[in-house]
């Protein structure tokens, strides 16, 4: 009886993602690019049923739907070798194929029209599931499809499944510089909304993040969409490891994420990851000595993590998870605790117990690096606030100015007015007061 | 009288003159073969020999007499020796061989009678030439007396001795200074440890104890169950172990044939055994050093063959490594499946189980977890065990997993050790189902969290459930990764490593107390008694009980919530539907049936809050004094949980503030306060 967890990609970002993804499963679970289980596959200590399901020839098919309203990276994907591992009918492609235009509304909007469709192939996969545990939603805030269909998948999936879990890989946009996309801050508030209120957990990457990381710690100066695509593919196999090789804990996704989340609204993690290694980017330094600790304390570094908040000193650990994969010595991780609470390196709420939790987990047998041990933390950091706070800034700007509202109008969200934009950026701010209460000791009497 | 016994005499000695010295000499040879002489003769009582004084003898010729006597009377005690010996039917294999050496040296010594008889006779025929005299007597018997001498001390010393015992005595002797000395006891221990080393290289070449009289420093114990065959079938006998064998030495030698015998009984190898025992040469006494190296030889090579034996044919390490798995819950999804499917099952009274229907529940959790993948051979060892039912005992109280073992892995992995792992089952299972519940309640928590924001009474409760349970789970899940890490995969490192590890683990004894280790680590720390101090296990159950008391009332709290969502949804769609009616949205009789609910709110709520509270500050004391407990305690690991439980220092920081805080603390708390202090 696995805990199934279906993934839906959507748009651009979110199938780009999907494809890294869905390439570094089959690499670690052994399965070839046309799903067929390899000869040296022979281990038996992974479940490659929690993503994948078995066709009657044997095949694997991984448990997911790829959505988006323009064909291009869709068809980047059924021409790739990896074309025949999808299921040909989970692939939804908009008729007319005209895209989304980077405008939420129009996303929401396809969304709306072609609910029947997606939702029968959600539905069908749902059903083929023995005891489904949620849905993982892959796509980025800042654009049209994955952004606005997005969001209205999050809301129609509560609807639907309201028992199960959804959680989300969402790439937060570069709001460092100047986008080509200047309706980014409309689009990111209304998706946030969603993320707040439909999804239960929010694996928070953000693009400038993910350039800073390709650039520093991989030395590519200009890093292609493919590369960074690559980092968040190693982050999410790395944070699905213990769901798929189970272990004494965290064998599902309430497992994970239970201890991560204690409060519902609080429910945005950040992730960190070391080293970093990238295939044909052979430049890259190389970590020389690698036990837990180091590894550990690594992780704790802000240069490490993929997401760029500005923390405050108050910001604080809510929770950490470090999931460390490889042949890590269990007597390491007693001293690494004690060393980093020594050292004070990471500080926690005031209002109740906290920790780093670590798990360990085997490498996948099949997949080559060159460090014995690497980690990822998953972390609930109350320094994310500040992220939500710089999208609501430039959100603020373009509202005061009304600038470039036209095309949402269209959208049937916004036919009575743009009260919509106001409720989201409302539903935000709660959402940063509760994280800016997170870091008081009366936090126990939030809401009160 | 004194006349007869002159007259007497003078008959005997012809005249009172001087006895003559042939007289006496052939005299002697009688007494130096035990026999009465002429005039020398034994007494009755003390067995020395005296020369009756009537005869003209001078004193300084008596006194040589006397002396050269010593060895008739030396001869005669050892001789006794033998002919009591040989002739008894209990008399040992090694005292049988000590008389034969007794004998085989009395046979020079009567060679040496021979001659000197010859000499006698020689030197009567030959009057005049005064061949033998006393003198040269007293010399040429020198070497045999001090012979003689030493075999009646042997004599002496091992009257009643066996075996071993005997050949240790004997040993002693060769720490004489005197090289001859040392020469011949050398010589005489050859003979004696002969049989000695026959039973030896029977021991360790095949494994059979050949010991009729019980001589061999090791015994066997022939009422031993077949289980404990290693622990206490054989042993040492210490007063039966020869002085040259040192204790360990004696122990790889128990060793060996424990695990030949263990090979040939209980792992069929006969064969092995046999192909190898031919091969080594024969033991002799001799070089202390030689012995050492074949016994380290055939200590080697026996305890690998066990060891090798033990990891391939028997797979020990596939046994410990499923008891790792499934008796402590190592296999996550199975473990996980078995909750899901058995949990209602489980919460009903105990008598009510039914064995049969847990079987089949753990065969679709093998076949539906990777435990499928499992050998076949150690899945079918897997099986439901229902523990004793005490009245009041609960499903979850009774149930345990089981694994069996049996020949020759059941002499490692013994019933008192797989009861040890069945307790350890017990609590991990307990701290399993615990972490379940909390996570279906975190669940619950997360889902309906949408679904009843409406009620906004309750949102400030809500969120204080969700802190709660918060903590609680922090509690259960660092208390798991305490077990997991500090306990279960440190100590399996060692044992592995342990194992590995051809230094330490030399044989199966090694072996065993190696796993013996093990288990009482993970027991020990596993059931945080690692010092004895404070049983700390009642109140730790105490905690788990109050978390799964909290969820059911949580749930209670939840479920009237949801209750109060549909009503509220009811009562919408009924005014909608009037309302498009063009009727009045809501009459009077709604809002009567709308109080109803409401009243329960009032009535229900705030004893289902009072009942939360309640359950989470019993769940706050009991940690804090489990946190003071463990951090005074005497083990580091259990100190280390109490580091992990309070990581952040939330609890010493509330300690503290309660102790500022002064009067609002608790008695417990206070209680708990003045622990710290001290």
């Amino acid at each position: 009886m696995p805990r199934e967890i279906i993934t839906i990609q959507a748009g651009q970002c979110g199938n780009q993602i999907g494809q890294e993804f869905w390439a570094q499963l089959c690499a670690e679970h052994g399965i070839s690019k046309d799903g067929t289980l390899e000869d040296y596959a022979t281990e038996t200590g992974d479940r490659k049923d929690v993503f994948f399901y078995q066709a009657d020839d044997e095949h694997y098919i991984p448990r997911a739907i790829l959505i988006d309203l323009e064909p291009r990276v869709i068809n980047t994907i059924t021409s790739s070798p990896y074309a025949n591992l999808y299921n040909p009918e989970n692939i939804f492609l908009s008729k007319d194929g005209g895209g989304a235009g980077n405008n939420w509304s129009l996303g929401y909007g396809s969304g709306e029209r072609e609910a029947e469709e997606i939702l029968e192939k959600l539905d069908r996969e749902a059903d083929g599931s023995d005891s489904l545990e949620g849905f993982m939603l892959l796509h980025s805030i800042a654009g049209g499809t994955g952004s606005g269909l997005g969001s209205f998948l999050l809301e129609r999936l509560n609807d639907r499944y309201p028992k199960k879990l959804i959680q989300t890989y969402s790439v937060f946009p570069n709001n460092e510089e100047m986008s080509d996309v200047v309706v980014q801050p409309y689009n990111s508030m209304l998706s946030l909304k969603r993320l707040t209120q439909n999804a239960d957990c929010v694996v928070v990457l953000d693009n400038a993040a993910l350039t800073r990381i390709a650039c520093d710690r991989l030395h590519i100066p200009n890093p292609t969409w493919a590369q960074t695509n690559q980092l968040v593919s190693t982050v999410m196999s790395a944070s699905t490891t213990t769901l798929r090789y189970p272990g004494y804990m965290n064998n599902d996704l309430v497992g994970m994420i239970a201890s991560l989340i204690p409060t519902p609204k609080c429910h945005f993690l950040q992730t960190s990851y070391t080293p970093f290694t990238s295939d044909g980017i052979d430049q890259t330094k190389s970590v020389r000595k690698t036990t837990v600790l180091d590894v550990m304390r690594r992780l704790l570094q802000p240069k490490n993590r993929m997401v760029s908040t500005t923390p405050s000193k108050k910001s604080c650990y809510v929770s950490i998870l470090n999931i460390i994969q490889g042949e890590a010595d269990p007597t390491d991780v007693h001293k690494s605790l004690l060393r980093i609470r020594e050292r004070r390196l990471a500080s926690f709420i005031p209002w109740g117990p906290a920790s780093i939790q670590v798990a360990l987990t085997k490498k996948s047998p099949y997949v080559q690096t060159p460090h014995r041990v690497s980690g990822l933390m998953l972390a609930n950091h109350t320094s994310i606030a500040s992220l939500f706070k710089r999208t609501c800034d430039q959100f603020d700007k373009l509202r005061k100015r009304n600038a470039f509202l036209e095309p949402y109008r269209q959208g049937s969200l916004f036919q009575d007015g743009l009260e919509e934009f106001d409720e989201s950026r409302e539903v935000v701010q709660d959402l940063i007061n509760e994280y800016e209460a997170c870091e008081n000791a009366d936090y126990v009497n939030y809401g009160q | 009288m004194g006349l007869y016994r002159f007259l007497y005499l003078n008959s005997l000695g012809n005249n009172v003159h001087e006895v003559e010295e042939s007289v006496l000499l052939r005299d002697l040879i009688f007494v130096f073969q035990g026999i009465d002489g002429k005039m020398i003769k034994f007494g009755a009582e003390s067995g020395t020999c005296t020369i009756a004084p009537s005869f003209n003898i001078s004193h300084s010729t008596r006194g040589l007499v006397s002396r050269l006597t010593e060895l008739g009377w030396l001869y005669k005690k050892i001789n006794q020796y033998v002919q009591k010996t040989s002739k008894e039917a209990s008399a040992g294999l090694v005292e049988q061989s000590f008389c034969s050496a007794l004998q085989h040296e009395l046979v020079d010594y009567f060679r040496l009678i021979a001659i000197l008889e010859s000499h006698i006779a020689n030197d009567a025929d030959a009057t005049g030439s005064k061949g033998l005299t006393l003198k040269r007597l007293l010399v040429w018997t020198q070497d045999s007396l001090q012979r003689l001498r030493l075999m009646s001390v042997l004599v002496e010393c091992c009257q009643n001795l066996q075996g071993g015992a005997l050949v240790s005595m004997v040993h002693d002797y060769t720490q004489h200074g005197d090289p001859l000395i040392q020469q011949f006891i050398h010589h005489m221990l050859e003979r004696i440890s002969a049989p000695f080393y026959v039973m030896l290289q029977r021991w360790i070449y095949e494994g059979e104890l050949d010991d009729p009289r019980t001589e061999f420093f090791i015994a066997v114990n022939s009422d031993v169950e077949e289980e404990d065959m290693w622990q206490s079938k054989y042993f040492i006998r210490e007063e039966m172990l020869p002085a040259f064998i040192g204790m360990p030495l004696a122990k790889k030698i128990l060793s060996i044939g424990k695990s030949l015998s263990f090979l040939r009984h209980k792992c069929d190898d006969s064969d092995w055994i046999l192909q190898n025992q031919g091969v080594e040469k024969s033991l002799k006494y001799g070089d202390i050093a030689e012995l050492e190296g074949s016994i380290d030889a055939a200590y080697v090579g026996t305890s690998q063959r066990l060891l090798h034996l033990l990891s391939t044919k028997f797979k020990l390490i596939e046994h410990l490594t499923a008891i790792k798995r499934y008796i402590l819950l190592g296999q996550g999804d199975f473990i996980q499946y078995l909750m899901e499917s058995l949990g209602t099952n489980l919460s009903q009274p105990a008598n009510t189980l039914f064995r049969h229907n847990l079987t089949g529940t753990l065969e679709t959790a093998i076949r539906s977890s990777n435990a499928q993948y499992d050998d076949p051979d150690i899945l079918r060892r897997l099986d439901v065990r229902l523990l004793e039912i005490s009245p009041g005992d609960s499903g979850w109280d009774v149930f345990s997993l089981d694994y069996h073992v049996d020949s020759p892995v059941n002499t490692i992995l013994t019933p008192v050790a797989m009861h040890q792992y069945l307790k350890m089952f017990n609590f991990l299972w307990r701290l399993k189902r615990v972490e379940h519940a909390l996570s279906s309640a975190w669940r619950r928590q997360t889902t309906s969290a949408r679904a009843i924001r409406p009620i906004l009474e309750l949102v400030p409760e809500l969120h204080h459930c969700r802190i709660v349970c918060g903590e609680m789970i922090h509690f259960v899940y660092q208390l798991q990764y305490y077990i997991l890490f500090e306990v279960l995969e440190c100590s399996w490192d060692e044992l592995l490593k342990a194992i590995e590890n051809n230094n330490t683990t030399t044989d199966l004894d090694s072996l065993i107390e190696a796993h013996s280790k093990y288990l009482r680590d993970v027991t020990s720390k596993g059931l945080l008694a690692a010092s004895h101090d404070v049983n700390m296990m009642p109140r730790l159950l105490e905690l788990l009980a109050t978390i799964l008391d909290y969820k059911v009332a949580q749930d209670n709290l939840y479920n009237y919530a949801l209750a109060e969502i549909e009503r509220r949804e009811r009562l919408a769609q009924t005014a909608d539907r009037r309302t498009r009616h063009g009727q009045w949205g809501l009459t009077d009789q709604d809002e009567t049936l709308d109080r109803i609910p409401d009243e329960q709110f009032e009535e229900l709520v705030p004893g289902l809050l009072r009942t939360l509270n309640e359950y989470s500050m019993q769940f706050k004391r009991e940690l804090s004094q489990l946190l003071i407990t463990l951090s005074a305690d005497g083990d580091s690991d259990l100190r280390f949980l109490s580091f992990r439980l309070d990581f952040n220092e939330f609890y010493l920081g509330s300690l503290k503030g309660a102790m500022v805080g002064g009067g609002a603390i608790s008695s417990s708390s206070a209680a708990a306060t003045a622990a710290v202090t001290d």
